[in-house]
C-alpha cells in the first residue's frame, strides 16, 4: 500500500482523477461558451482525453502495480484503460457532427454539455471497472460504465426509436444490474469477504462443486449480467433494438468502448478470482461462443439495415472473443494479449465502418442499399469501408486475421477443437454477409435504375471530406493495415 | 424473535412486491418497488453485510429509483393506466418467474448446502453506523474509500442522465436557433 | 544474413503490390484523362520488372545444387506460444514457380492491355491482376503456412473480384455475380479448410515453418518424434490441407466453380484459372511433400479424386460448345494429371506437367481470347465456324496450343514429355490406402485412354474454328446486332471478316507460340531437364517404347477428329450455299451427311450418358448440399428473428430461462 500523493500513488490514480475531472469540466462548459456550444465542449473534451493518454502512457508504473484501498493499476490495467480513452475519444470526434442540423436523416443531437459529460462518466466507470480488486467497486465500475448509457441512448430528440431503444436499454439493464448484485451477494456469502482475494482462495480451495452450488448460483449470474454487456447468447437480444434507436455515436461506443469494457470486467472475474478449474467454466464460454458465432452469423446475413447488421457482427465478434475464456489454468497471460489485440483491432474497423455509414447517413437511411455507388460518390471512403470490412473478415495481412488466429491458439490450448471449427466455419461465412456492404458499395449506380430501384433511394451525390475527415480516414486506414503488418505491434501489448 | 422479524420483513417485500407487479398505476408500482429495495436493505443489515446494504441503499434507492422515476414521468406523461393483462401473459410471468425460483429452493432444500465461511461481518450481527462510516472511509485494503467516492460520482451520472432526458425537447429548440446560422462543414 | 540478392525475394511482390495500390487509387482519375494506355502500361510495368528480378534468381535458386535464397524480415507474429517469421525462401521449387508466374503475369497482362482497351473499369482490372502477380508471389516464396495463407487469401480474392469483372455490362444475362459466388463460395470452403489444416498441423508439430518442418521430417528419425502420440492430428491436418488444394485446384468434388470461373475476361481465365492459381493447391501439396509421403490414406484420396477429376473434364469437354469451357474442363483433367503425379509420389513428372500445362493452356486460351475479342464476345464454337481463317496470327498460335495441349509431336508439343513423364510415374507407383491396392499399371492405362480424348476435344474445336463456317450469314447479322451492345468503336469500319485485333495481344501470341516448342524442346532433353529441376530428383531418360502408343493414339485421334469437323462444316456450308438439294429435310445434307447422327449414336451419347450420370452424381449432389445448406440457414435465421420480438420482458424471461437450465445442467452434471 502507497499512501497517498507519492510518486506511485500519483501515477496510479492520476489519469482516473483527470478523466473525472475532464467530466465535470465539459458538463459545464455550455457555461463558458455561448456559441458553438457543442464544438467547443467537444473541443475540451478531445484536448483532455489526450491529455489522459498522454499521462496513461508517460507515467512510470512500478513493475508490481500500485494498490489502494482496494483499488489497483498493473500494467495490464493501464492498456486496458488505454483502449477506453482511445474509442472515447474517437467516439467524441465522430460525434462532432451530429450536433448539426443536415447531417442526419434522424435528427441532431442536443446538449452536448450532458452527451459528451454522460460519456466521460461512462468511460470513468470502465476505468475504476479494471481497477476494481473488490467486488463492490467492481460492480458500482460496472453501473457507473452503464447507467450514462441508457440516457444517452435516449438523448435523440424527436426520435420515439431513440426513446424506446433507451428505456429498453435500462429496462435490460438494470436486470442485468440485478442478476450481478443477487450473485454478488451469493458470493459473498460462500467468501466471507468481498476482496477479490478471498474469494480467489475459496474458489480455488473448493473439493467439488456439490459442496458449493452458491458459489455457482453466484457465479452465473454474474456471468449472466457480464453477458449482457458483451452481447453474447442468450443475452443479446437487446442489442439490436438498442443499436437500431440509439444516436449513431453512441452506437459506435456501444459496439465499441462498452463491449471492450466488457471484455475487460470478464477478463478481470474469469481470468482473475474466478478462475474456476472444478466448475467447467470454460465448457460454458464454447457454448456460449457457438451460440454467439451462430446468431451473429444468421442475423446479420439477412439485415437490410446497417446498425441492425452492425449489431450482428458485434455479436460474432463477442463469440470469437468468448473463445479466450476457454483456454482453462495458464493461459491467462495470452488470452488477455489476444483479447486487448482483438479489441483495439475491432474497434478500429468498427470506427472506420461508423465513418462511413455517418457519412452516408446524412443524406439516406442508414441501410445496406444506401451503400450502393459509393464507389462513384467517394473512392477513398469505399476503399476505407473495404479495408475495414476485410479487417472484420479477418483476410491477412490486416490485423483481424491475426486478431482471430490468436483466440484460435487460445482455445486450442484445452484442446477445443470443435470450437475452433465452428470458428473458422463462422470466418468463412462472414465473408458472405460483409461482402453483401462491399458488393453495394462497388455497384455501378446505374445497374440500380435499370433494376427499379426508386431513384430516390440512390442518392448520387458525391462525398466531399473536409480536410479533418480525410485525414481521419487516412489515419483510419493506416492504422488497419499497420496493426497487422507491423511486426513489433504485438510485442509491444504484450510487454505492457 | 429475530426469526419472526425475518418473517415479517418478508411478508411486507412480498407485499410490495405484488403491488409493484399487479399495480396498474405506474407511479405506485414504482414507489412499491422501492418499498422492495428498501426491505432487502433492511434484510441485508440484519444478516450483517452492511456493506451491501449501504451500496443498495446508495445505488438503488438514490440513484436507479430516481432515474427510474423520472424516466416514468417524462416519457410517457403523469398519471398513465396501463392495461389489464391477458391471461396467456400472466401465466406466461407465473411460469418464468417459477423456474428460477424453482432452482433457488432446490438449492436451500439441498443438503450441506450452507455458507462454510463465517465472515467477520457475521459475528457482529447488527453493524453500529460507526463502523460503517470508519470502514468507508478508510483507505486501507478492506475500506471502502474507493468505491465510496464512486457511488457519488454515479449519482450526479444518474442525475444529469436524467436531466438531459428531462430537457431534451427544449435544448433541441435552442440547437435548432443557433442552427439557423450559416455554419462550415468541420467533420 | 540477407545479402543483395535476398532483397530481391521481397521486391519481387512488392513491386506489382505497389502498382496494384497506385491503379486502384489513381487508375479511375487516369481514365477520366483517357489515358488508357498508362494504365495497362504501368501494370505490365510493374509484372514485368517482377519478371526481371526473377531471372536474377536463376543461377542461385535454380543452378546451384540444394541452394536456395532467403531473406528473413524477423517476426510477424510471436507470442510465447505461436511464431510465425516474415521469411521469403526460393529454392529450386520455388524458383521455378516465380518464373513461370511472372513469366505469364508479365505476357499476360501485356496482352490485356490489347484485350481490355475499351472496357471502362480497366483501373480495377488492372490493379486486380497486379495484385494478383503479387499475391501469387507471397504464397509462392512464404515460408510458413500463414504467410502462404495470406497469398491464398489474395489470390482467391482477386480471382473472385476478376471473375465478377463483367457483371455491370453483360452481367445480367450471363448470370455473372451468381458464377462469381459460385467460385467464390467454394473457394470459401477450401479457405476453411486449409485453415483448420494449417491449425492441426500447428497443434501437431507445434512450428508453421515450411523449413523447419522439412528439415524434422528429413533428420533420420524425424517422424518417430514428430508424430509421437499426435498421429490423428497430422493425418487429420494432411486431408484437410488436401480439402484446402482441392479447392485451389479444382479437384472433384470441388471442382465446379472452375467452369462458373469462365465468366471473367479470357485473359483472366488464361492466367488466374489455367497457368498459376489453380496450380496454388499442387504447390501446397508438393512443399508438403514429407506430410504426403507419410499419410498413404491421403495419396490414395489424391489419386482417387483426381481420377474422377480427370474423366469428369475429359468427358465435359467433349460436350461443351463454349470455347471457354471446353477449355476450363481440359484444365480440369490436366490438373488432375499433376495431382495423379504428385499422387505417385513424383513432384518432379507434376512439376512438369504443370508447365507444359502452364504454355499450352495459357497459348489456347489466349488465342481463344483474341478469336472471342474479334468476334464481339462470342464465345459460341459452332458460330464461329472458319473464324481462324481471317487471323492467320492466331490461327498459328491456336495450332500451335493444339498440338501443345494434345501431345502430337515430340519436341514441338509443349504437353508431350510432361504427359508423358506424368504417366511413368503413375505406371511406376502402386496405390494403397483405406485396405484397398491398385497397381500403376491398371491406372496407367485407363489415364492414357482418357488423356487421349484430349486430342478429340481439342481438334473438334479446332475443326470448327478453323473450318467453313456453317452459317455465314447468320454470323455477319449477329456481328451488327452485338455491335451497338458492346460499342466497339474499332470495329465500326468492317462486318463481315473478323481481322487481327491489336498489336500487343499479336505480340503476345507470337511470343508464345515461340516459347511453347522451345519448352517442348526443353523438356524433351533430359540432360537440360535434370540441369533446371535439380532439386527435384533424379532425371531419367525416356523409353520410347513407352511412349509409342500415346504418341500414334494420339495423332490418328487428333486427324481423324479435325478432318471430320473441319470438312463436315465445310461441305455444309457448300451445299448450303447452293441451296437446292434439299431431301425433305431429311437428306444428307440436312442431316450433314448422317455424321452428327453417327457421332451422336457412337460417340456423344454414351458420352453423353457417361456425363450425364456424373453430373448427376457429382455437380448435382454436390450443389444440392450447398443448397440444403442453404435452405438450413436460411430456416434459422427465420426462427432467430422470430426471437427477436422487441419486447423486453420476453428477453428478460429468456435470460432467467437459460441461467436455471445452465445451473441444473451444470449441478445436475456434477452433482
Amino acid at each position: 500500500m502507497s499512501t497517498p500523493f507519492s510518486t506511485p500513488f500519483l501515477s496510479a490514480f492520476l489519469p482516473d482523477l483527470a478523466l473525472l475531472v475532464l467530466a465535470l469540466v465539459v458538463l459545464t462548459t455550455e457555461i463558458v461558451f455561448r456559441k458553438h456550444q457543442a464544438r467547443w465542449t467537444a473541443r475540451v473534451a478531445v484536448a483532455g482525453l489526450a491529455a489522459v493518454l498522454i499521462l496513461l502512457a508517460a507515467l512510470p508504473l512500478p513493475s508490481g502495480g500500485v494498490a489502494y484501498a482496494g483499488y489497483q493499476v498493473t500494467r495490464s490495467v493501464v492498456v486496458w484503460k488505454q483502449l477506453f480513452a482511445l474509442a472515447t475519444l474517437a467516439t467524441i470526434l465522430l460525434s462532432r457532427s451530429y450536433f448539426r442540423n443536415g447531417h442526419s436523416l434522424r435528427g441532431a443531437l442536443a446538449n452536448p454539455g450532458a452527451f459528451y459529460g454522460l460519456l466521460l462518466f461512462s468511460t470513468t466507470g470502465m476505468f475504476a471497472l479494471v481497477s476494481a480488486r473488490d467486488l463492490l467497486t467492481f460492480y458500482i465500475g460496472l453501473e457507473l460504465a452503464t447507467l450514462p448509457l441508457y440516457a444517452l441512448t435516449a438523448l435523440q430528440p424527436r426520435n420515439a426509436g431513440s426513446i424506446e431503444a433507451g428505456s429498453k436499454y435500462m429496462l435490460m439493464g438494470a436486470f442485468a444490474s440485478a442478476l450481478s448484485l443477487f450473485g454478488i451477494s451469493f458470493l459473498y456469502g460462500a467468501a466471507g469477504s468481498l476482496g477479490f482475494d478471498a474469494l480467489a482462495k475459496v474458489a480455488s480451495a473448493q473439493p467439488s462443486l456439490s459442496a458449493q452450488p452458491f458459489l455457482l448460483a453466484g457465479v452465473l449470474m454474474l456471468l449472466g449480467s457480464l453477458g449482457f454487456k458483451l452481447a453474447m447468447v442468450p443475452f443479446q437480444m437487446w442489442a439490436p433494438d438498442v443499436y437500431e434507436g440509439a444516436p449513431t455515436a453512441v452506437t459506435a461506443f456501444l459496439s465499441t468502448g462498452s463491449k471492450a469494457a466488457a471484455v475487460a470486467a470478464t477478463t478481470t472475474l474469469f481470468l482473475g478470482p474466478l478462475n474456476l478449474p472444478r466448475i467447467d467454466l470454460g465448457a460454458i464460454f464454447a457454448l456460449a461462443a457457438v451460440l454467439s458465432l451462430l446468431a451473429g452469423t444468421l442475423g446479420a446475413m439477412r439485415q437490410s439495415n446497417l446498425r441492425r447488421f452492425i449489431a450482428y457482427s458485434s455479436i460474432a465478434q463477442a463469440g470469437y472473443m468468448l473463445m479466450a475464456f476457454t483456454g482453462g489454468e495458464g493461459s491467462e497471460a495470452a488470452a488477455r494479449i489476444a483479447l486487448q489485440y482483438n479489441l483495439l483491432v475491432y474497434g478500429t474497423a468498427s470506427f472506420a465502418l461508423f465513418f462511413v455509414v455517418s457519412l452516408v447517413g446524412r443524406s439516406a437511411p442508414e441501410t445496406i442499399p444506401s451503400l450502393r455507388g459509393l464507389s462513384a460518390r467517394s473512392p477513398a471512403l469505399a476503399a476505407l469501408l473495404a479495408l475495414s470490412l476485410f479487417s472484420l473478415i479477418g483476410i491477412p495481412p490486416l490485423a483481424g486475421f491475426l486478431g482471430k488466429f490468436l483466440l484460435f491458439a487460445v482455445a486450442a490450448r484445452n484442446g477445443h477443437y470443435t470450437l475452433i471449427f465452428i470458428g473458422a466455419l463462422a470466418v468463412a461465412l462472414s465473408f458472405y454477409y460483409y461482402m453483401r456492404l462491399l458488393k453495394e458499395a462497388y455497384q455501378p449506380v446505374q445497374t440500380a435504375e435499370n433494376r427499379g430501384a426508386p431513384a430516390s433511394a440512390v442518392p448520387l451525390s458525391p462525398i466531399r471530406l473536409s480536410l479533418a475527415g480525410k485525414c481521419a480516414a487516412a489515419l483510419l486506414a493506416i492504422l488497419l493495415v499497420v496493426l497487422g503488418t507491423c511486426p513489433g505491434m504485438l510485442n509491444f501489448i504484450a510487454s505492457r | 424473535m429475530r426469526d419472526v422479524l425475518f418473517y415479517l420483513l418478508c411478508a411486507v417485500m412480498l407485499g410490495f412486491a405484488v403491488i409493484a407487479v399487479t399495480s396498474r398505476n405506474l407511479f405506485r408500482a414504482v414507489l412499491a418497488f422501492a418499498g422492495v429495495i428498501l426491505g432487502t436493505v433492511i434484510l441485508f443489515f440484519a444478516l450483517g453485510a452492511e456493506m451491501t446494504a449501504l451500496a443498495q441503499i446508495l445505488v438503488y434507492i438514490g440513484g436507479v429509483m430516481i432515474f427510474v422515476l423520472y424516466a416514468v414521468f417524462l416519457t410517457s406523461g403523469e398519471e398513465v393506466g396501463m392495461p389489464k393483462p391477458s391471461v396467456a401473459k400472466i401465466i406466461f410471468a407465473l411460469i418464468v418467474a417459477a423456474i428460477p425460483l424453482s432452482l433457488i429452493a432446490g438449492l436451500a432444500l439441498r443438503a450441506g448446502c450452507t455458507f462454510p465461511v463465517a465472515g467477520e461481518a457475521l459475528q457482529s450481527p447488527i453493524a453500529s453506523l460507526e463502523s460503517i462510516g470508519l470502514r468507508l472511509l478508510n483507505p486501507g485494503a478492506d475500506g471502502f474509500l474507493v468505491p465510496f467516492e464512486l457511488i457519488s460520482v454515479l449519482l450526479l451520472a444518474a442525475m444529469v442522465g436524467a436531466i438531459a432526458i428531462a430537457t431534451r425537447e427544449k435544448e433541441a429548440e435552442t440547437a435548432d436557433g443557433i442552427l439557423t446560422e450559416k455554419q462550415e462543414d468541420a467533420s | 544474413m540477407n545479402s543483395g540478392l535476398s532483397w530481391t525475394l521481397l521486391a519481387l511482390p512488392v513491386v506489382p503490390a505497389a502498382s496494384a495500390l497506385v491503379l486502384a487509387l489513381c487508375g479511375g482519375a487516369l481514365l477520366k484523362k483517357n489515358l488508357y494506355n498508362v494504365v495497362g502500361g504501368l501494370a505490365t510495368l510493374a509484372a514485368g520488372i517482377s519478371f526481371v528480378l526473377a531471372l536474377f534468381l536463376i543461377p542461385a535458386g535454380l543452378l546451384g545444387t540444394g541452394t536456395s535464397v532467403t531473406l528473413d524480415l524477423g517476426s510477424w507474429i510471436a507470442t510465447e506460444s505461436f511464431y510465425a517469421g516474415l521469411k521469403l525462401n526460393a529454392d529450386s521449387v520455388g524458383t521455378l514457380m516465380v518464373l513461370l508466374v511472372t513469366f505469364f503475369g508479365f505476357l499476360i497482362t501485356g496482352y490485356s492491355v490489347g484485350y481490355m482497351r475499351n472496357d471502362r473499369e480497366q483501373g480495377r482490372f488492372f490493379a486486380s491482376l497486379n495484385l494478383f502477380v503479387a499475391s501469387m508471389l507471397v504464397l509462392v516464396l512464404a515460408d510458413n503456412l500463414v504467410l502462404i495463407f495470406l497469398g491464398w487469401e489474395g489470390v482467391g480474392l482477386c480471382s473472385y473480384l476478376l471473375i465478377g469483372h463483367y457483371w455491370n455490362e453483360r452481367g445480367k444475362d450471363q448470370d455473372v455475380p451468381l458464377a462469381a459466388f459460385r467460385a467464390f463460395f467454394v473457394n470459401r470452403i477450401g479457405d476453411l479448410l486449409f485453415l483448420l489444416g494449417v491449425f492441426f498441423l500447428f497443434a501437431a508439430f507445434g512450428t508453421i515453418s515450411l523449413s523447419e518442418l522439412s528439415a524434422r521430417a528429413a533428420s533420420p528419425h524425424g517422424f518417430g518424434v514428430m508424430f509421437a502420440g499426435r498421429e490423428w492430428m497430422a493425418v487429420l491436418a494432411a486431408f484437410l490441407l488436401l480439402g484446402g488444394a482441392f479447392a485451389k485446384s479444382a479437384q472433384a468434388p470441388l471442382h465446379v466453380w472452375l467452369a462458373d470461373a469462365m465468366a471473367g475476361p479470357t485473359p483472366v481465365s488464361a492466367l488466374i484459372h489455367a497457368a498459376t492459381m489453380v496450380t496454388a493447391g499442387i504447390y501446397l501439396v508438393m512443399r508438403l511433400d514429407w506430410l504426403f509421403l507419410a499419410v498413404p490414406q491421403a495419396r490414395f484420396l489424391i489419386a482417387v479424386c483426381a481420377l474422377v477429376t480427370l474423366v469428369v473434364g475429359a468427358f465435359m469437354a467433349l460436350t461443351q460448345n463454349d470455347i471457354k469451357k471446353i477449355l476450363a474442363y481440359s484444365t480440369l483433367s490436366n490438373l488432375a494429371l499433376m495431382f495423379l503425379a504428385l499422387a505417385a509420389g513424383s513432384s518432379r513428372a507434376a512439376m512438369l506437367h504443370l508447365f507444359g500445362h502452364a504454355f499450352f493452356k495459357a497459348l489456347l486460351f489466349l488465342s481463344a481470347g483474341s478469336v472471342i475479342f474479334s468476334a464481339h464476345h462470342e464465345q459460341d464454337a459452332r458460330k464461329l465456324g472458319g473464324v481462324l481463317k481471317s487471323l492467320p496470327v492466331t490461327r498459328a498460335a491456336f495450332w500451335i496450343g493444339c498440338i501443345g495441349g494434345a501431345g502430337l509431336i515430340p519436341y514441338l508439343s509443349a504437353g508431350f514429355f510432361t504427359k508423358e513423364a506424368v504417366l511413368e510415374s503413375v505406371r511406376e507407383a502402386t496405390f494403397n490406402g483405406f485396405g484397398l491396392g491398385v497397381s500403376g499399371h491398371v491406372l496407367y492405362w485407363i489415364v492414357l485412354g482418357v488423356e487421349s480424348l484430349s486430342a478429340l476435344y481439342l481438334f473438334r474445336l479446332l475443326g470448327y474454328l478453323n473450318g467453313e463456317s456453317r452459317e455465314k450469314t447468320a454470323q455477319v447479322t449477329d456481328h451488327s446486332a452485338h455491335h451497338g451492345a458492346h460499342g466497339a468503336h474499332d470495329h465500326a469500319h468492317d462486318h463481315h471478316a473478323p481481322h487481327e485485333s491489336s498489336p500487343a495481344i499479336r505480340l503476345v501470341l507470337i511470343v508464345l507460340s515461340v516459347a511453347a516448342p522451345l519448352f517442348a524442346w526443353l523438356s524433351g532433353t533430359p540432360k537440360l531437364t535434370a540441369w533446371v529441376t535439380g532439386g527435384l530428383g533424379e532425371w531419367e531418360p525416356m523409353q520410347w517404347a513407352h511412349v509409342a502408343p500415346f504418341l500414334v493414339l494420339n495423332i490418328v485421334l487428333a486427324g481423324v477428329t479435325y478432318v471430320v469437323f473441319s470438312a463436315v462444316s465445310r461441305r455444309e456450308a457448300v451445299l448450303s450455299a447452293l441451296g437446292s438439294l434439299r431431301w425433305g429435310g431429311r437428306g444428307p445434307l440436312d442431316r450433314k451427311f448422317w455424321f452428327d447422327d453417327l457421332y451422336a449414336a457412337v460417340i456423344v451419347l454414351p458420352l453423353k450418358v457417361i456425363a450425364w450420370v456424373l453430373r448427376l452424381v457429382v455437380e448435382n449432389v454436390f450443389i444440392g448440399l450447398l443448397h440444403l445448406a442453404g435452405l438450413i440457414g436460411r430456416g434459422a435465421s427465420r426462427l432467430l428473428r422470430r426471437q427477436q420480438t422487441g419486447y423486453a420482458h420476453h428477453y428478460a424471461a429468456a435470460i432467467l430461462l437459460f441461467l436455471t437450465a445452465a445451473a441444473w445442467i451444470l449441478l445436475w452434471r456434477r452433482g
